[in-house]
């Protein structure tokens, strides 16, 4: 047949129309799309103490323990069961060193803190007796960080 | 990446990845074995191939004999309304509704040769033979009813108190050799010709489970056509109107139907040929599997038939359906060299059954008993000389009632097709969620540990790692 049809402009209402086949490929997609729950936010107490237990990254902890667990997907482990220098080992270990290596040397973290976080202040008084106070941020603050 | 095509690999790539969440490592491939990953726009093709990977042979067998089973019923209604509507409007275009004089009672009748209404010779087959018996539909077959009319030469038939058939072997200066001349019966004198359309249209069975199936096996692997030696000339023909209905099916919803859809490429031609050569030595080329040959010997559609028409209730001729198919998708594989291949081998068979339904129901609308009723108005429209040349020209007169056949038939498939395949979508969906949430949870806690000191071993643990 030669390829001379005049395809109309999908639009809205026949977005879902069985009697296409993008109507059929669209209604199949849309069962795909399932909103998802946000992740729950870390006790920022914890994190300000928890933080400072962590080892920080590591590129040959990470390959090794991919490398020993690559028999689960069916490959061959070490070069004597690879018949030969086990190239996708060596390869998996290029991929993450330089994954690593981007992360801890390129990739920056900002984080936003938001308005309305509790303050106290001391200030000082008309006769110079302290005075407390007490309120709350108005304007977000914004800061850096690097993944360690 | 063009929409359809990209949109394919899609899904399929969110099948995959669901899998892989529920089920730990993927197992499917997006590769040669799901031919429908291009950019045609053949929903049906797309959704067997989707089921396939989602269920396999068991479930999409389940499914075509429910098809074959439930569905074939109203899909008849369905084809018998449009039918109706389309001869309306043929009607419609003349001035007087009424009938007109020369096809009354007492008149001379409408002639019609009979190769122009039964392009594909199907009258020359004897319906007592054993592919007959399997070409035909029971005693009340308006087809058996012109063979038998055919074997009363020069004597009058009557249809239904609808039509007076008579079959003319030598003709004179006005009637040509073999040919038909049908005129209305008596009681319709008084009538209008929309009435003895309608009549006609209802007074037809158009097919039933076991006639579909025997032009499905047919058309996929020759069973009949061997039989009944059917010649190169008419397996061409035959495998012409395929390749037109799979343009046709292929179209969207806003294609406009011209003139590409009915002319072929040197590729179809070849194709065409091809089919054909193999329909005609009783075979087909498996696809999936070293390309050897798959063959459905008659036999297995002559016991098919006898046990359906001894069937007395729906769900005993569901339970033949089954159990002939399943035997009929094992006798594909036998000359499977590998059996690794034989449930690739047997999906396929299935799979075709699917996809070579709505060719068997055009195939109906293309037979005599159809096509007879299209050239009487079309004769009554445009003068006693007006024909069609061949089943390809008929088509293309009437594209849209076939267009319009075609895609009720398939909104129905694909109805019970999407239905299917969403319901094992949404098992793998809230399989795959249930995973994320439990992911979410363990990893929320081995945080949560991770930052009062919990060694990295306990850690792993919790989130399943070894």
């Amino acid at each position: 047949m030669a390829d001379n049809t005049s395809k109309k402009q999908e639009t809205e209402s026949s977005k879902f129309n069985l009697n296409s086949i993008s109507g059929v490929l669209n209604t199949i997609l849309t069962a795909f799309s399932i909103p998802e729950t946000p992740v729950t936010p870390l006790p920022p107490p914890l994190i300000m103490t928890g933080a400072k237990l962590r080892t920080g990254l590591s590129a040959s902890a990470i390959s090794a323990r991919i490398i020993s667990r690559q028999s689960e997907a069916g490959l061959p482990v070490g070069d004597v069961f690879a018949d030969g220098p086990n190239t996708s080992e060596a390869m998996l270990t290029i991929i993450i060193d330089e994954l690593i290596n981007a992360i801890h040397t390129e990739a920056v973290v900002n984080v936003v803190i938001p308005p309305g976080i509790s303050v106290t202040t001391i200030g000082v008084g008309n006769l110079g007796a302290p005075v407390l106070s007490q309120g709350s941020t108005k304007t977000m603050g914004i800061g850096d960080g690097i993944i360690r | 990446m063009s929409s359809i095509v990209g949109k394919k690999k899609k899904i399929f790539g969110n099948i995959a990845a669901s899998k892989t969440l529920c089920n730990g490592l993927p197992k499917l491939k997006t590769s040669s074995s799901f031919p429908s990953i291009n950019n045609g726009g053949n929903s049906i093709t797309f959704l067997t191939d989707l089921i396939k990977s989602l269920i396999g042979f068991a479930a999409l067998i389940v499914a075509v004999v429910d098809i074959l089973t439930y569905s074939l019923a109203t899909i008849e209604r369905e084809i018998k309304k449009a039918l109706k509507v389309e001869l309306k409007s043929i009607v419609s275009c003349g001035v007087d509704p009424s009938l007109p004089n020369f096809i009354k009672s007492t008149g001379p009748g409408i002639t019609i040769k009979v190769n122009k209404t039964d392009f594909l010779d199907l009258l020359k087959v004897d319906p007592n033979s054993v592919g007959g018996k399997l070409s035909y539909g029971d005693s009340t077959d308006f087809n058996r009813f012109l063979y038998d009319t055919i074997q009363n030469d020069g004597t009058p038939n009557t249809w239904n108190s609808i039509f007076d058939v008579t079959f003319n072997s030598i003709g004179n200066g006005v009637i040509p050799n073999n040919s038909f001349t049908i005129k209305a019966n008596p009681s319709y004198d008084n009538k209008t010709l929309t009435d003895l359309n309608n009549d006609f249209i209802d007074s037809l069975t158009l097919f039933n489970s076991e006639g579909i199936i025997n032009r499905i096996i047919d058309t996929i692997y020759g069973s009949l056509s061997i039989n009944i030696k059917k010649t190169t000339k008419q397996l061409e023909t035959e495998a012409q109107i395929n390749n037109v209905i799979d343009n046709l099916v292929d179209a969207d919803s806003g294609d406009q139907i011209d003139d590409s859809y009915f002319t072929f490429t040197n590729d179809e031609i070849y194709k065409q040929e091809l089919d054909s050569d193999l329909r005609k030595k009783g075979i087909t080329k498996l696809e999936c599997c070293n390309k050897v040959a798959a063959s459905i010997p008659v036999s297995f559609l002559t016991n098919l038939n006898e046990e359906i028409t001894g069937a007395t209730t729906t769900s005993e001729k569901k339970d033949i359906i089954s159990t002939n198919l399943n035997k009929m998708a094992d006798q594909t594989t036998i000359n499977s060299t590998n059996k690794s291949d034989n449930v690739s081998i047997k999906l396929n068979f299935v799979q075709g059954i699917i996809n070579n339904l709505i060719k068997a129901i055009i195939g109906v609308i293309l037979s005599p008993k159809v096509v007879m009723i299209f050239i009487i108005n079309y004769k009554i429209i445009y003068g006693q000389s007006a024909t069609y040349d061949n089943p390809i020209d008929f088509i293309k007169k009437n594209k849209n009632l076939i267009h319009s056949i075609m895609k009720k038939v398939s909104s129905m498939i694909i109805g019970i097709l999407i239905t299917i395949a969403l319901k094992k979508i949404a098992e793998l969906v809230a399989c795959s969620v249930a995973k994320k949430q439990v992911e979410k949870s363990k990893s929320q806690l081995s945080q949560l540990l991770s930052l009062v000191g919990t060694p990295q071993e306990t850690l792993r643990i919790i989130k399943g790692l070894t």
